[in-house]
């Protein structure tokens, strides 16, 4: 019973987010005649597509990390026959796959059906957006994991998170999308990650971008993991070799 | 009198403590910064491109959205431990508390009084003091008084949402999915002008869970506009329904702590 109400109050929390992002663009966009980029039906999707990856994708790898060093717990991790990294990335997945078939389809399929969701990709390029979700999710893990292990030098989760979640919130597009930034904003963001994450899959999903795009974008993404593995293995390294491990 | 030692001296210590690790408190006003500085950001972008909120304009919005912040910010340094309620029921903390010849709840916001918000309190004055200067609106003496009044009293509408969304720790229910709907995401309206919702939402956040009087309504009064929708009345009573909310939450607060069974840990 008491997991009952809390699916359909999760479900209700969605809609809220999904009502809240709505307004926000139908008030602005009627303002923005000039060059239309999106129309509204189209701006309707892309909350809802950015909201489903943003819920894919989310971790709570920092404040594990908090929690594994202050207790301790860390040390038996780093001794276990499995990688550390595998379990964490495993585990966060199970857990985002339920929210996302228990709270966020269903919610998703009340707002289309409310406010209308725009399907205009074929088969093709709905395989390569699948494709990219995915790297997506792995990007994002990847730079969330990286920034959990620097708790063993920040020794806080709460603001290193906050710290990262404050560049995704900009640089991701996943809230305002890239085409309404200012140039000169949209030039840094093309020399970090966080665009991969939210916005170019999403684009994608739209029918902005054709075969070749979706693939340049897919290889971005696979560049930018590769580079982030490597830059994990470092510092895992360094974490191993150089940690001082609290007794727990 | 000595209520007002016992809170400055619990207080005293929570600051020196953030000081104790400057390396920390530098990690956390970055964390600060990037967080509520991204979403002031994004809301500048936003204007920046569109120019206007319907008929907000860019700094009428940003204003709204720094009130809102700032009453956060100051409702959450004390009230938030209460919305983190359910941790220190576990812990037994509340056995100690009400052990005390304090009033329970007093002594368990004293001891738990947050020195995070420092950063929060600065990028939220500064926004709003850059929105009213390019307002250029002319200041009076009733102005100042009347921003500082609705300041407090929508400090204490964010205080009672908090202690509203904590309590139901003490019947040890997990309601973290309700508090999460009525309090983060049921806030989140507020950020931009009600006007852009439909009428029942407007209504809701008007009587029932009364957060347009946190922004929407005194900015009003501030901007010399009329843009309320039900009484033009409703500009002027902000610091009344923060302390009605606030009695209201304190008495749940009560019927709470009558309810509570120590976990005898």
């Amino acid at each position: 019973m008491m997991y009952r109400s809390e699916f359909f109050l999760n479900i209700i929390g969605t809609l809220l987010f999904i009502y809240v992002q709505i307004s926000i663009w139908c008030a602005l966009l009627p303002s923005y005649a000039t060059d239309a980029i999106v129309g509204s039906g189209q701006m309707v999707t892309f909350v809802i597509v950015s909201y489903l990856l943003r819920q894919a994708s989310r971790t709570y790898f920092t404040r594990a990390f908090e929690t594994k060093i202050n207790h301790g717990n860390i040390s038996i991790d780093l001794i276990r026959p499995i990688s550390l990294k595998f379990m964490m990335f495993a585990e966060q997945l199970s857990e985002n796959l339920s929210m996302i078939l228990f709270a966020c389809i269903p919610a998703a399929i009340i707002s289309g059906f409310v406010w209308g969701i725009e399907l205009v990709v074929g088969i093709p390029n709905m395989l390569l957006f699948g494709l990219s979700v995915l790297l997506a999710i792995t990007l994002q893990f990847y730079i969330e994991y990286i920034a959990g292990m620097c708790v063993f030098w920040t020794r806080d989760s709460v603001y290193t998170s906050q710290a990262l979640g404050g560049l995704i919130l900009i640089f991701s597009g996943s809230t305002v999308p890239l085409w309404f930034y200012p140039d000169w904003l949209n030039i840094v963001g093309l020399f970090l990650p966080f665009r991969l994450m939210a916005f170019e899959p999403i684009r994608i999903f739209m029918g902005h971008a054709d075969l070749s795009g979706a693939i340049e974008i897919i290889a971005h993404q696979a560049l930018w993991i590769v580079g982030l593995y490597v830059l994990e293995r470092l510092v895992w390294r360094e974490i191993q070799n150089n940690v001082f491990i609290q007794g727990g | 009198m000595d209520a007002i030692k016992l809170f400055f001296a619990f207080t005293k210590v929570s600051f020196l403590t953030q000081l104790e690790y400057p390396a920390r408190y530098l990690v956390r006003a970055f964390g600060k910064i990037l967080s509520f500085g991204g979403g002031f950001a994004l809301l500048a972008i936003m204007l920046t491109r569109f120019g206007a909120i319907g008929t907000w304009s860019m700094y009428e919005v940003l204003l709204l959205y720094s009130v809102n912040i700032l009453c956060y910010s100051i409702g959450a340094t004390f009230a938030m431990p209460v919305c983190n309620l359910s941790a220190r029921v576990r812990n037994g903390l509340i056995d100690y508390i009400l052990t005390k010849p304090v009033n329970s709840m007093y002594l368990y916001v004293c001891q738990q009084v947050s020195a995070g918000y420092t950063t929060n309190y600065i990028i939220s004055l500064f926004i709003m003091g850059v929105s009213l200067y390019n307002l250029d609106i002319g200041v009076t003496a009733f102005s100042v008084v009347y921003l500082v009044l609705s300041i407090i009293g929508g400090s204490l509408i964010h205080a009672a949402a908090l202690i509203a969304s904590g309590v139901p720790a003490f019947w040890l229910v997990k309601s973290h999915a309700l508090s999460n709907i009525f309090y983060w995401e049921a806030t989140r309206f507020i950020d931009y002008p009600i006007n852009i919702y439909a009428g029942g939402v407007q209504f809701i956040l008007t009587f029932l869970i009364p957060y347009a009087f946190i922004n929407y309504y005194p900015v009003q009064l501030f901007l010399g506009r009329a843009d309320t929708p039900f009484s033009s009345i409703l500009t002027y009573l902000t610091p009344l329904v923060g302390v009605i909310c606030f009695f209201l939450a304190y008495r749940f607060w009560e019927f709470g702590l009558n309810a509570y069974q120590s976990t005898g840990s």
